[in-house]
């Protein structure tokens, strides 16, 4: 891999580093609209590439938005980096197992030390990665938001406008998006 | 199989005129005061005598009703109704705050020690002028708020949901339901729409507002598609609501009727504005079955209602025929007899008999 070759960089604001495949390709122009994205092919992806490439473009904070198996590698980033890895958006994430187990041994000892503010959202129509899941990612990680995305199979790829409203929202005020500032006035 | 009793609550002092939504110049709130009362009290005596439910549901802008919040008034019953269930049919959740529906149904489970039954409906088509909800949006909101409530039930951790109509970024259910994993969900069953969902998701079906044929219809269909979804409804999970007048002989019973009936609106509270209800029509409210949801709404004479199990009328005895009838078609597990009409004693007397003489002949069907 060529840490500086990876990288598909777009839009202007705070850094996002994605691992996302083609089918999320909606939901990061999107992410354009408000931040740096730095698009990486998720295959293949390690750790220290990974840390290579965004040393190499100068970031010293960034946050991640991943998809399914790609999550073992994004909590394993932020429990080792907690002062890079500003916040996580975990895609119908596919780290543990139904028993709430780590896929990847290693983990379970790393989740501990995942500091990072993390928004998990799962599709209420999801297979792979069911509703039922998201209270084990709840439990697991210290700060945590899961959020149910209603009619979505896949939430990397479905209901474009739905996921991307809550992840934008997230990664620009992280926990105090709990807060709605939208303007409630049906007429001025 | 089960009875239910469902009081309307309904009022019965000075109104003027029919239509909907019916003007409160003239209220008196001696009256409701009165009539909610009397509702109470035919609650007390339906669980004394032996029913299994009793039944609140919601309407609202009419002396039809006066529950426009059933759960307040099952909040009353937690209080008053020691052993029967409490069956809300139901909350009318397109048009309400689907977390609050949960929160309060789950109180109501808590205070009554897991004797809540949940019906969820989409009410009647008026009911979308309410709250100024899109009636063309009712289905959409139904289903989503259905699966919301369920949710807020059975997840344990906090949690967002990012819906088409409803958007709430952290819910956390307290209290939380006394009955594992939530209280049997039930729903209306007349279109076709509403079988395949019920089917799809393993909820039971109401009926109300119909009749026999009409109800037979939507039932085999519904029970096509359960089996198509790899499942069999129980009796249980089919509820048929009727009118009732029972009294000590079929002459008596149909004469309190007449007298309690003199003047009263011949149309339902869906068909009492019939410009409004074209006008949800016309919006895709009834679905892809429209004409025939829209003529079990219509008004039909005393005989052609009993000869169709829309009303049970007379003795004990004769009451008990005309409801192997309606098992005989339907197989439903819960009959919701609703009080015909608020007659004071001579209401009370009807549930009496029928505690007394009809629930204990037909538990065992």
């Amino acid at each position: 891999m060529n840490a500086n070759t990876c990288f598909i960089v777009s839009g202007e604001g705070e850094p996002v580093v994605c691992l996302l495949g083609n089918s999320a390709a909606a939901l990061m122009d999107v992410l354009t609209g408000d931040f740096k994205v730095l698009a990486m092919p998720p295959d293949d992806m390690i750790m220290e590439a990974l840390m290579a490439a965004a040393k190499a473009r100068g970031l010293e904070t960034f946050s991640l938005v991943v998809h399914g198996a790609d999550a073992t590698l994004a909590l394993q980033l932020a429990a080792a980096y907690p002062q890079v890895v500003q916040a996580l958006v975990l895609l119908s994430p596919l780290a543990l197992r139904a028993d709430a187990t780590a896929h990847d041994a290693a983990l379970s000892e790393q989740l501990p030390n995942v500091k990072a503010q993390v928004l998990a959202l799962f599709g209420t129509r999801d297979k792979a990665a069911p509703p039922s899941m998201g209270g084990h990612y709840k439990r697991a990680l210290a700060n945590c938001h899961l959020m149910y995305v209603y009619d979505a199979e896949d939430t990397a790829s479905e209901r474009l406008e739905a996921v991307s409203e809550v992840v934008l929202d997230f990664l620009k005020r992280r926990d105090a998006f709990l807060v709605n500032n939208k303007d409630g006035r049906h007429h001025a | 199989m089960k009875s239910a009793l469902f009081s309307t609550c309904k009022y019965h002092g000075p109104s003027v005129g029919a239509g909907w939504p019916v003007t409160g110049r003239v209220y008196s709130h001696e009256h409701a005061m009165d009539s909610m009362q009397q509702s109470l009290d035919q609650f007390r005596i339906a669980d004394e005598v032996g029913f299994d439910w009793v039944t609140v549901a919601e309407h609202h802008f009419a002396p039809f009703s006066l529950t426009p919040n059933p759960l307040i008034m099952a909040g009353a019953l937690t209080q008053v109704v020691k052993r029967a269930k409490i069956a809300l049919l139901g909350s009318d959740i397109p048009i309400l705050n689907p977390v609050r529906v949960a929160e309060e149904m789950a109180m109501l489970d808590t205070m009554s020690g897991g004797r809540v039954v949940a019906g969820m409906l989409r009410g009647t088509a008026n009911e979308y002028v309410t709250y100024n909800i899109n009636p063309a949006e009712s289905r959409g909101r139904f289903e989503e708020a259905l699966l919301l409530i369920k949710m807020a039930w059975t997840e344990t951790e906090p949690f967002g949901w990012q819906g088409r109509y409803y958007e709430y970024r952290t819910i956390s259910l307290w209290p939380r339901p006394v009955q594992k994993p939530h209280p049997k969900i039930y729903m209306s069953g007349s279109s076709p729409e509403s079988a395949e969902f019920a089917a799809k998701n393993r909820i039971g079906l109401g009926f109300a507002v119909t009749n026999v044929p009409l109800a037979k219809k939507a039932l085999t269909y519904f029970r096509a598609q359960a089996s198509e979804d790899g499942w069999e409804p129980e009796p249980d999970d089919v509820i048929y609501r009727l009118g009732v007048h029972c009294a000590e002989s079929d002459d008596q019973a149909l004469e309190d009727l007449n007298e309690a009936t003199k003047g009263a609106p011949k149309v339902s509270l869906t068909m009492s504005n019939r410009a409004l209800e074209g006008a949800i029509a016309s919006t895709g409210y009834y679905g892809r079955d429209m004409e025939s949801q829209r003529q079990r709404l219509m008004p039909a004479d005393l005989k052609t209602r009993i000869e169709n199990g829309q009303i049970l009328l007379g003795s004990p005895d004769t009451i008990v025929k005309q409801i192997e009838n309606i098992k005989r078609e339907l197989d439903c597990g819960v009959l919701d007899f609703t009080v015909a009409h608020q007659m004071g004693a001579k209401t009370n007397r009807s549930i009496e008999l029928l505690g007394e003489k009809v629930v204990p002949r037909i538990a065992n069907w």
